[in-house]
Parts: C-alpha cells; structure tokens; sequence
C-alpha cells in the first residue's frame, strides 16, 4: 500500500469513532441523575411548568425515540437549540470554538518552544547540574494543578505587576494574543514538562544508535550529527506524544477559562453538564472529539512525513 | 364589604420613604453627596451571564435582577424593599370592597426604540403574566379576573376576590410592559417560543435597552433616550451612556479585576475577603439589606428510605436547633457579615415579626429533648449539600461539629446541583441546606412555599399544620393591614417553634465599587439598579 | 618498506560497568601500511570491533582508551576534536556490521552520501550528486540516480551493505575500517561484497583493515592477520606465514577446528571450554585454561610478543612447539 491510501484509511477511521462517540455521549448524557428542566426552572417551579417544559423538549418520549431524533438532526446539520441559553447550539460553539482553538494553539506552541530545547539540554548533559536543574523545575510544573498555577499567574503578572490584563479575551486579533498569553502560559507548564520529558528520554534513546556512531564516523560536524540526525529521529516518539496530549490539553481549558475568564468552549461544556444541558453537551462532545482525531490525525501525518518507514 | 375611594393599602404600605436609600441596620452610607456625571461607561462584573430576559417566563435571579434596567411596571418597589411608589403609573386607587384596582398611567412613556407606550401594550403584558400556561410566577396574579384598559391612560383590573398581595405583585418583574407591536410579528407558535427570541433581544421602557449581548461573556446596556424618570433635581435618567456587563465566574478572577482597576464594581464579593476591600483606599465595600436567609430543612415525614425518621418528631427538630450556636456559625461562614434570623423569613420582608434569634443556643436544653423524644442514645441524620458551595461547607462542617456534641451523627452528602434539585422535588433527602431570596414585596410568597402546605408541601418536607393553612387562606384575602399583619404573626409563631427548618442566617447582598463609580442600588429583593449610577473621572 | 599508515601500539580499552572495570582490549599492537589489507580475526568478545571503533575514537563516555594510535605518525588519541573530525570520514572510514542500523532510516540514501561530501570536499550541488550517483555505480549499484532517493529499508540487505561502502569510499579515504562487514549478509551476497572490497583496493589503493571471525575470509582476501584473543594480540603476520605455519597455540587450535585446513577425513577438534571473562584481569595468557600445550609458566606470566620471523611475531610460550604446517593448509 503506498502513502496515499494509507493517508485515506487513516482519515476514513474517524467516521467510526465519531458515531461510536456520538451515541455514548448522548446514553452517559442521560444516565446522568437530575434533569435539565428541574435544574432550569429551579427549585421552585411548579410541577406543572416542569411536565410542561419536559414534554416541549421531548424530554418525555423513550430514550430510543430521543436518540433517533437527535441522530437525525445530526444528519441534518442541525444540532438544536441550547436549552438554557435559548440560542442554536451551533452559534453558542461557533462563537466560542476559536477561542479555545486559539488559546490551546498558543499553549501548544509555547510548550513546544520550550520544551524541545530544553529537552535538548538536558539529554546532551545528561545527570550534570543543567539536566538536573531542569528535570526538576520541569517536575514542578508537572505536579502543580493548572488551577492554582493560574490563580498564581494571574495574581503576580496580572493583579501586582499589571504586565497583562486580569482575565477576559479583547476585541481586536492582537488583544486576543494579549490576553490569552497568561492562560497559554498556564496550559503550556504541564505539557510542557510531559513533551520535555519524553523528548529527553527520546534523545537519550538515539544518541546512542547506531547511526549517530556512523554519523560521527563520517566526520561530520557535532551540530548536523545533533539537528540532522539526532532530532529528526527523537521527534518521531514525540509527536505521537504530542498528539495524544492534545487531549488533555483540551481538559486543562476548562479549568483556565474558568479562571481567565475566557469565552472558550472548556467552560461551556462544565456549565452545560452542571445543566444538564444535553444538545450542548451533545454537540460540544462530538466537536471535541473531532478536534481530538484531528488532533491525533495530524501528529500521524507529521510522523509519516518525518519518518518515510511509516505508511509503507 | 369596606366601600372606599382612599387607597387603604397605599397608605399603609408606602411607609418607607421614597428616593434615597436610608442608613440600615448594615451600615449604608447614603449617596449622593455631590452631583452626579453625566455619560461615560460603567463595567460591572457579574458571575454567571443571564439566559432569558423574558420577564414571564424567567426563572433566574441572573435574569430577574437585570431586567428592572430594561423594563417598567407599573408599580415600584421603594428602594427598602418594604414599600411601593409610582412606576409607569401615577395614581392607584381600590374600590369595590378591593375587588377592583384602576390605576392611571402616566402619559409620553416611550420604549427605548422610540415607539409610544400604549394602554394595548399594557394590557397585553398583564394578560401573558397571568396566563396559566406561561412561566412559573402567574399565580402572584392569579386573583386578576379581567383587565380592561381605556385610552389615553386608564387601567382597571377586577378581581376575583380581596387580594392584599396584588399591588405588591404589580411592582414585581414578571408584569412588566413589553411591546405588544413587535412582539406579535415575532414568530413562534405560543408565548414560550415567542418569548425565546424576545428574551435575546428584548424591548422595553426601562432605563436601558440591551444593545449587543455575547452569551456567556459580556452584555451591553446602552441608555435609552426617551426614558421617562428624571432624578430629584429634574435632571434625565439615566445617568450613563452604557452599561457593560461582563460574566467571570470566578470569584478571584473578578476582585483581582476591581483592584487592577477594569471593572468599577462587581458582585457576591466572597465574606472572606470583605474586610480586604474595606481596607483598600481605591474600593467601596457596599452591603445592602437583602432578604435572603439560609437555612436547614428537615424532611418530617415518618419514614425516610424505609426506616423511622427521627426528624418527622418536633422535639428532635427543636433539639437540633438549640444545639447549634448560630453567632458561631455567622462568625465563621459568613466573617460576622450575618444576622441570626429572627424569623423564618428576613426582617426586611414585610409584615416580618420577632426579634433576637428564634431559638437561642442551649445544648442542654438540646439533649433534654432529644431524651424527651426518646433519643437519648443519639441518632443519625444524612444531609445533602451542594459541592463545591463554600458557604454549605463552612455550616454543615460547624453544625457537624455541634451536633456531634449532642449525640447527632451528622453526614454530609455532597450533589451536585441538577441530582440535588431532583432529589429535593421529590422529598428525597433526609435535610439540606437551602436559601430564599423573596421576589416580591410581600410575605406571600414565602409563606405559601414555606407554610401552605397545598403548595409544594412545605418546602417539600411534608410538615403540615392545619391550623396554618387556615390562617394563609384567610390572610391571602385579608385586606385589613392590621388584621392580615396579626394572621402572619401567628403563623411565624407556629412554624418558627414547630417548623421543619433550622433557621441560620440572613446576610446582606455584598457589592463592590471603586471609589470613583457611584449610585449604584439593590434593593432588598436583589434587583440592581444602574439609573442613578455614574462614574467620576 | 615505506612507514606505516596506521601504527597502533599497546592500545588499551577499558569499559566502567557497574560491575567494575572491563579490559575489553589489553596491550595491543599491529600496523596498516598503504594499500595493505589487515585481517583482524577473532571470536565474539575478543575485542576486535572495540580495537577498530578505538581507532576513530568513536567509543562512548565509558570507555577509557590508552596507548596511542599513530597515523601518518601523529597520534590520533590526542588530537584536538576539530583535526579528529576531519580526519574521520575524510581519510579514514568505516563501515559498520549491520547497514539497517547504521543508516539513518528517515534519510535518503542520497544526502548520507552528500553528508559526507560536504563535510570533506569543496564541490557545488551538481557536482556532489555527479560523485553521489559515480559511487553507487562504483559499488555495484543500478539505477544509481533513481537510488538516491531512495530510504535504506527501500534497499535489499546487500544494496544496503553496498550503499554503506559507498558512504564512506564518499571522499577517498586513504584507510577503511571494516568491522565484520559481511557477517550479517547471505554467503553469497558475502563473497560479492568481499569481491568489491578487495577491487576498491586495488582500484583506489586504499589500505584496508577488516574485522571478522572468520577465518576462511581472511584467508581470501587479507595480506597480513593479526589474531586476538580475550582482548589481547595472540599472533600476527602475513597470512600465508600465519596460517602456514602457526606459532601460537590459539591459531592452531581454531585452524584445527575449521575444515578445509586439515586432510580430508580427519576429525575437526573444537576447542572446548569458554573464553575467559573479561571483567577480571587475567594473570598469565587467557589462553592458558584451554590450551592443550599449557605449560605451568602460562599459568604465571603473561607472554609477550616476540618476532618469530620477518613480520612474523606472536605471544606464546609454546611456540616453539608449534609452527608445522597442517596438511592441504591454505596459504
């Protein structure tokens, strides 16, 4: 088989998982105990209000008659409305889809910046004061929860120092990077100290190939024996690494948009569970989990770009 | 059959006076020293975003004290909460042994789009607040058998019977005016789908008008020029040109964006950290009367899971209350910001009666009953609390503590909110903790939830007292203020000595402001009001 | 005869493990001269593959490597990185055991060979892949041009041993090393790339110095043969004095052991028993516990190399007993 087929049962996977995922979804949806109209309406409301919303939301039909309906508004690109919020579903997540986009890509690409020089650092002086010293800042960030270092972040930079603002998203492109910075810093710590970890392990792994003895022995410079060989192959473990951690990524935006106070879809989708707002968590489900196989889809193609024995 | 042109309840309920707040039992300064700035933008951070400006059909306080910026009606609450005084109308007067109601409303109120305020608009609004099938709060108009409007500014409503809430009712939200024009060309099948769209973007006479509203991140309220208030000295209200309301749930997040300076005020500043911004030079720390109250409920039935309840037996309920030091309790959760309740309902709720706490702490007193009921080894009680709630964690861990020391082995069950709400619907706890804000300016509503026991039996408990229900039915047609006040005086005796809850606290709504933004109000019943708000340079 | 390419002496390699201190290589010596080919021959553990990565300098951190290792008279084991690096690859190559390890998998076949082009020589893009595509043709190759390309798992186990060879004949290297090229091929892909060997020889003069274990490739296609044993030099001199006339025990023993040197019919002895552990310093020759004409000397004192004949020499207490030709040997 060659690359391009490869490339395409790679991309027909996803429709599987997506139905898979759709339907556990909406099952764990409404296994959850509590419903969404009881929680809306508040403690108060009459039980007549409550029958009333129920039934207008179809909410009394059988669990396979809901799910039929909910499959088909699928097919039809029509996700519903939020039942909270009164508004289509899809413009609650359209609005706010970019911006967790924006800030996980920020988070992603500082975590990397500094993770794979680091890493470097720390392989080449491997068990000497810099990789030691490294390791255990590094270690730091690993073991401390996204929310307090957030909290910690905001409260220095933001509230003593007033390098950036406390919180919120801006209006024009250049306030979004502004203010997501400090968010993005926060999301980047953990990844950051998983990436470098792995990378270092990675590197440790390669220096002592084979091959880096042959690239040595062909008398080439320590710089293009380390970037040409050493790297390119180190990499190849970690960006399947970095793949999967997109996911988790994913759940620390909950957690920092809650505290930055940003419009992202992390934090809809808790609201939308304490709700039990099912379209949205329906929906935001399944997107999530098409940016996760994205996710996962892109580190495979860099792997295969990277290392031609893939897709053979 | 009383037969009278003097409005006898207007008399008696406009007793708070009018216009400014006065100083309280919290310690209000009273504003307005110099004079206000005219124009410029007020940020206020609130926590959580409003879903649906629709004044019949809304459920939520996020809502609720939003929307008294955007609309009128056609009575208003005085700014104590305890009283009514002119709204969109200017004259009201009861006749007809107080069977019928004509109001006189005034004239060139417009909505903030331009279009004149009719006589149509209002009676439309009136009859989708009653309408049964609408929302959850037309029974506080339930007594309204017709309206019947004349032009220019005439409205007369007949109802069924003596009903000393109505006019209390005609100053709460879900009667405001709305714009029967354009409500009619909005699609929609019935009211609740119509009111969807309109709670998105909704129109009305108010202060303000929503001009742009990002769900879930930020609201603007833009000032609505053709506002019929003017202030004191005749100057036109609003003050501001805009209002913008962003959401931050977290409660850090928003104090560090008042300190830094980005926002001029926010909301629920956590009791921890009031003191903090009392002793910060930038910021106001404001506590307005509130008539919120927190409590324990106790389920009375016999049974609770299949085994004999403990609590269904006066006695232990009495005991558990005198085994709780309540100053202990406001000390801790609430950093001395509370008030031992007096009543199960706050003392600025009218017709409120009693003084000093309801049951005072005696721990001895507390095991005598607990034998005289026949538990003196002790006994176990589940309670469920809401997780992540820091308030439930500070009182039930404190009452754990004190009950222990009577022999109660007091768990605590943490639920999140839709579980907790489900099982509270269907009596489904064993006790909870639970907290009341009024809606409207009158002791109706608390005590149909709380002591009519046809309504949701009783806060859901099962208690019952006959003779209760008999003094609510009487009181809700009673429209002799003396009388009506003696029925409620009786029923608070009755529940706060028999009732089902274990009453905690009543705490004041904590706002805060920079030093420089100014006029805010909130009423006791929770509405914030921005008309008279203005921000020094 | 012209000085020596390539003088080692008393090369030492001492590997720190955890569990102490390995003499992987103990006091050898031999010479290269130019266009020679050198057989170092052995069995597994006998220190052949450490003594050629030790020339280089290509072992790793824990390795500590004494003696010196002279080319063209100047030390290697001293000289600064940057001369060492121009040395390696551009006059003196290697070629490792196994090709699908020693080329990097993610790289074409074609830049591993521009690597080494750039590194040593002055020549524009053109001109580098006019010399690319020259040597796969030189090695055997087809297709050259299409090759490079081409990723090293696209290549069959022999192109790869032969793209290998390419790699380092890239900038006419004066000396190759070659530890066990051939090892890990089939027999008959085996004697192919012997064959290009030894026609690079004496197409380019190039010295080269081959590390094996066996000893029938020695036989074929060396000049001179240097014999190791437990990290020590055993016996050294042109193949057909070595072979012809053994003056060690080891080298008889292992000649004996293979067929084709003896008559035929005659029973093959194996040499029973193992090779010494290398962990612990031997004291008297490592050879000693198997050795069929051990004297209680070898049991004491380790022998030192000495000259038997011109260019013959070899370390052993009993070669003086030793040295008749086995009946149909090869030389």
């Amino acid at each position: 088989m060659n690359r391009s087929t490869w490339l395409l049962l790679r991309l027909l996977q996803v429709i599987p998982t997506f139905l898979l995922i759709g339907v556990a979804v909406f099952v764990l949806a409404r296994l959850l105990p509590g419903d969404i109209v009881s929680s809306m309406l508040g403690e108060r409301a009459s039980d007549a209000a409550i029958n009333r919303m129920t039934h207008q939301l179809g909410l009394d039909r059988s669990i396979g008659a809901q799910m039929l309906s909910f499959l088909e508004s699928v097919a039809r690109g029509r996700l519903g409305d939020s039942l909270a919020f009164h508004v289509p579903v899809l413009k609650l997540i359209g609005d706010r889809l970019p911006v967790t986009l924006l800030l996980s890509g920020m988070a992603t690409l500082i975590a990397v910046a500094v993770a794979v020089p680091m890493a470097f650092v720390a392989a080449l002086t491997a068990n000497r004061w810099p990789d030691l010293l490294i390791r255990s800042v590094f270690q730091v960030g690993l073991s401390s929860p996204v929310f307090y270092v957030g909290l910690v972040l905001l409260t220095v930079f933001a509230g003593w120092l007033r390098w950036f603002p406390v919180g919120g998203y801006g209006d024009t492109a250049g306030e979004h990077l502004y203010h997501l910075f400090l968010p993005a810093l926060t999301l980047a710590l953990s990844f950051a100290a998983v990436v470098m970890r792995s990378l270092r392990a990675s590197i440790l792994q390669v220096l002592t190939a084979e091959y880096v003895d042959f690239a040595r022995a062909k008398g080439l410079r320590g710089r293009v024996v380390l970037f040409r060989h050493v790297l390119r192959n180190a990499l190849i473990a970690t960006v399947t690494l970095v793949g999967l951690q997109i996911g988790s990524l994913l759940g620390g935006a909950v957690i920092t948009e809650s505290v930055f106070a940003v419009p992202g879809v992390g934090r809809l989708m808790v609201d939308s569970i304490f709700a039990r707002d099912y379209p949205v968590i329906q929906a935001l489900t399944l997107v999530l989990a098409v940016l996760v196989s994205l996710a996962l889809l892109v580190s495979d193609v860099v792997q295969m770009w990277l290392d031609p024995r893939v897709g053979r | 059959m009383m037969d009278t042109k003097v409005p006898v309840s207007r008399r008696a309920l406009l007793g708070g006076v009018a216009a400014a707040a006065t100083v309280s039992a919290f310690g209000l300064p009273t504003p307005a020293e110099a004079a206000p700035v005219l124009g410029g933008k007020m940020i206020y951070a609130r926590y959580a975003d409003s879903q649906r400006l629709d004044p019949v059909f809304t459920e939520l306080n996020v809502d609720i004290w939003v929307m008294n910026n955007l609309f009128d009606t056609l009575l208003l609450p005085t700014p104590d909460g305890k009283g009514l005084k002119e709204g969109l109308a200017t004259k009201w007067e009861l006749s007809d042994g107080g069977k019928t109601v004509t109001l006189t409303v005034r004239e060139g109120v417009k909505f903030a789009d331009g279009t004149p305020m009719t006589m149509a608009d209002v009676k439309f609004s009136l009859e989708r607040a009653m309408n049964p099938k609408n929302g959850s709060w037309n029974s506080m108009v339930a007594s309204v058998a017709s309206v019947e409007v004349t032009e220019p500014a005439t409205v007369v409503l007949k109802l069924k019977h003596p009903d000393p809430t109505l006019l209390a009712a005609l100053a709460m939200f879900n009667t405001s005016v709305l714009p029967k024009a354009m409500y009619d060309k909005i699609p929609g099948k019935d009211d609740d789908e119509k009111g969807k769209i309109f709670g998105q973007k909704p129109m009305g006479t108010g202060a303000f008008y929503v001009s742009d509203w990002k769900i879930g991140e930020v609201m603007w309220l833009k000032k609505n020029p053709y506002y019929w208030k003017k202030d004191a000295a005749g100057v036109q209200l609003p003050y501001l040109d805009e209002v913008e309301m962003p959401v931050i749930p977290d409660d850090a997040t928003r104090l560090l964006k008042l300190k830094a300076g980005e926002v001029h005020g926010t909301e629920f500043i956590p009791y921890a950290r009031v003191k903090e911004l009392q002793g910060d030079a930038n910021l106001r720390m404001e506590l307005w009367p509130s008539t919120k109250v927190t409590y324990i409920q106790f389920n009375c039935r016999p049974e609770y899971k299949g085994k004999p309840n403990p609590l269904s037996n006066v006695k232990v309920r009495q005991a558990l209350n005198y085994a709780v030091n309540k100053d202990a309790i406001i000390a801790i959760t609430t950093h001395g910001l509370g008030k031992p309740l007096s009543s199960f309902m706050s003392s600025v709720t009218p017709l409120h009666t009693g003084s000093g706490p309801v049951y005072p702490y005696d721990p001895a007193k507390a095991k005598a009953l607990l034998a005289e009921a026949g538990f003196a080894k002790g006994l176990e009680i589940t309670c469920h609390a809401l997780s992540g709630n820091q308030d439930d964690q500070n009182n039930l861990t404190t009452i754990q503590q004190m009950l222990a020391q009577v022999g109660v082995k007091f768990t605590i069950e943490q639920m999140d909110n839709a579980s907790r709400v489900a099982a509270y619907r269907k009596g489904d706890f064993q006790s909870r903790t639970a907290y009341w804000t009024d809606d409207i300016a009158d002791p109706s509503e608390i005590t149909s939830y709380f002591v009519y026991s046809p309504t949701v039996d009783c806060l859901h408990t099962g208690w019952k007292s006959e003779e209760a229900d008999k003094l609510f039915v009487a009181s809700q047609e009673e429209v002799d203020p003396a009388k009506r006040a003696a029925e409620y005086a009786k029923m608070q005796d009755i529940f706060n000595h028999t009732g089902p809850t274990m009453p905690l606290y009543e705490t004041p709504y904590p706002v805060a402001f920079r030093k420089n933004a100014k006029g805010f109000v909130q009423i006791p019943l929770g509405n914030n009001y921005f008309e008279a708000a203005y921000v020094e340079k | 005869m012209n000085a020596p390419l390539l003088e080692v002496r008393d090369l030492g390699v001492v590997f720190a493990t955890p569990r102490g201190a390995v003499h992987a290589v103990d006091g050898l010596d031999f010479t290269v001269g130019a266009g020679e080919v050198l057989g170092i021959v052995g069995e597994s553990g006998s220190g052949k593959s450490v003594t050629l990565r030790a020339i280089p300098r290509l072992l790793h951190a824990n390795a500590t490597v004494s003696g010196q290792v002279l080319w063209r008279g100047e030390d290697m084991l001293a000289l600064p990185a940057e001369r060492l690096r121009r040395l390696r690859g551009g006059q003196v190559a290697m070629v490792f055991q196994e090709p699908m390890s020693a080329l990097n998998p993610v790289l074409p076949i074609g830049q591993q060979i521009d690597e080494v082009l750039v590194a040593h020589t002055s020549l524009d893009g053109r001109a580098r892949r006019a010399r690319a595509v020259e040597l796969l043709g030189l090695v055997g190759i087809a297709s050259a041009a299409a090759r490079l390309a081409q990723y090293p798992h696209e290549f069959s186990g022999g192109m790869r041993q032969r793209a290998m060879i390419a790699i380092a004949l890239a900038a006419e290297p004066a000396l190759l090393l070659a530890d066990e090229p051939t090892t890990a091929l089939d027999v008959t892909i085996q004697d192919q790339i012997l064959q290009l060997l030894l026609r690079l020889v004496d197409e380019l003069g190039m010295a080269l110095v081959l590390v094996t274990h066996d000893l029938g490739v020695v036989a074929e296609t060396c000049d001179r043969v240097a014999v190791m044993y437990a990290g020590r030099l055993c016996e050294t001199g042109t193949v057909g004095a070595v072979f012809g006339g053994p003056r060690h025990a080891y080298t008889d023993a292992l000649l004996r052991s293979m067929p084709g040197t003896g008559t035929a019919r005659e029973r093959l002895v194996p040499i029973p028993g193992q090779p010494p552990r290398i962990d612990r310093p031997v004291a008297g020759c490592a050879f000693a516990p198997r050795c069929t004409h051990a004297r209680p000397v070898c049991g004491t004192e380790r022998p030192r190399l000495t000259d038997w004949a011109e260019g013959h020499a070899s370390a052993c207490f009993a070669a003086d007993e030793l040295g008749a030709p086995l009946v149909g040997a090869v030389a």
